[in-house]
């Protein structure tokens, strides 16, 4: 191989001058719209990524605020329905000295029955709906309470006829 | 290291970077100049080609595939460039041709031995067909293989190994020759 140095002569070495002016001319034959579209194509780019970042955070914000609702609505109905239950407890261990009760009339006996009937449909009620969907539903939660609410009036209703029966 | 540094830069050109580009620019320069000076006595003319060649690059750099080097894909469009030139000048009666080439030639090819260059080999160089002396310059000089060169010039590798061959010949006759005009006459 020859040497560069010694092929070529010295003043076929491009001038410094003559080198500036070839890139001025280059430069201004470029064409300008190339590199003004590529610009324009990331500022797009960015524009779109900035948007989505803030639909994804917006997104994530509304996500939480959601479960945390939930979770609210959640507590305050277990609470709820846990209170419900509770009292039903305390009046159900009263129950079975009016049901074993002999002295009452047929009457009473009949209501009795009945109620005993609506507690037994009520109970059943409860249990299905327990074992159905997540207990964080609170259209479940809802329909709980109201069976929790009647069971409280029939019961409360018993206990009014046992007083109705003593006085009687 | 410098390949890795081209690569980059074409990278970079390809996104619209114009810094880029003039780094190119600035590594591939001269040496495109003073080669194409090796066909042209007239400096304003080279430059022109020179320009051409860049900006054609430039525009076209998007399609670059990285198959080969950057500087053997300049060199490809400056020669096109000096070509379409030549044709366009119709007096211009040499330019780079593309020939057909018996391959046999090329599977016997033989370099003799080196010779030392000589500035005035440059007018010899001259005189003989350009794309010849371009596969010289581009082998010789400028290191290129005769896969770059044949992708450069547009020909076979076959036929740019015989055109070496044939060139090496003439200069060889050449040097030989002076060599012996400059030996001192035997005293009879």
């Amino acid at each position: 191989m020859i040497d560069p140095q010694k092929f070529y002569k010295d003043d076929q070495n491009i001038p410094s001058k003559k080198r500036r002016e070839i890139w001025r001319n280059i430069s201004n034959r470029l064409p300008k719209g190339e590199s003004s579209i590529n610009s324009f194509i990331h500022k797009q780019s960015f524009a779109l990524g900035f948007a989505f970042s803030l639909l994804l955070i917006l997104s994530a914000i509304g996500l939480y605020s959601v479960i945390n609702s939930i979770n609210i609505s959640k507590g305050e109905n277990e609470i709820i329905n846990n209170t419900y239950s509770a009292a039903i407890n305390e009046f159900e261990r009263s129950l079975p000295i009016i049901l074993s009760s002999k002295n009452m009339s047929m009457e009473t006996s009949q209501i009795l029955e009945a109620r005993k009937e609506q507690l037994d449909f009520i109970d059943s009620a409860i249990d299905e709906m327990r074992s159905e969907s997540p207990n964080y539903i609170e259209e479940k939660q809802k329909r709980l309470r109201d069976l929790y609410r009647m069971k409280l009036k029939i019961i409360d209703n018993i206990i009014e006829l046992e007083r109705n029966n003593e006085n009687y | 290291m410098q390949e890795i540094l081209e690569k980059t830069l074409v990278v970079r050109a390809q996104s619209g970077e114009r810094k880029a580009f003039k780094n190119l620019f600035e590594l591939n320069v001269d040496k495109l100049y003073r080669f194409l000076l090796q066909f042209s006595r007239d400096h304003d003319q080279v430059s022109e080609w020179v320009q051409s060649a860049f900006i054609k690059a430039f525009t076209k750099i998007g399609g670059f595939n990285f198959q080969s080097k950057f500087s053997t894909w300049l060199f490809k469009i400056a020669i096109n460039e000096m070509r379409t030139d030549w044709r366009r000048e119709k007096s211009k009666k040499k330019y780079l041709v593309n020939e057909n080439f018996n391959n046999s030639e090329a599977e016997t090819y033989y370099i003799g031995e080196e010779f030392e260059w000589r500035h005035d080999l440059h007018e010899l160089l001259k005189e003989i067909d350009e794309t010849k002396s371009a596969i010289f310059i581009l082998f010789e000089v400028e290191g290129y293989s005769h896969a770059e060169i044949s992708e450069i010039l547009g020909i076979s590798e076959s036929a740019s190994r015989t055109y070496l061959y044939r060139v090496k010949e003439i200069l060889k006759r050449k040097y030989l020759e002076d060599e012996s005009n400059d030996r001192p006459a035997k005293i009879l």
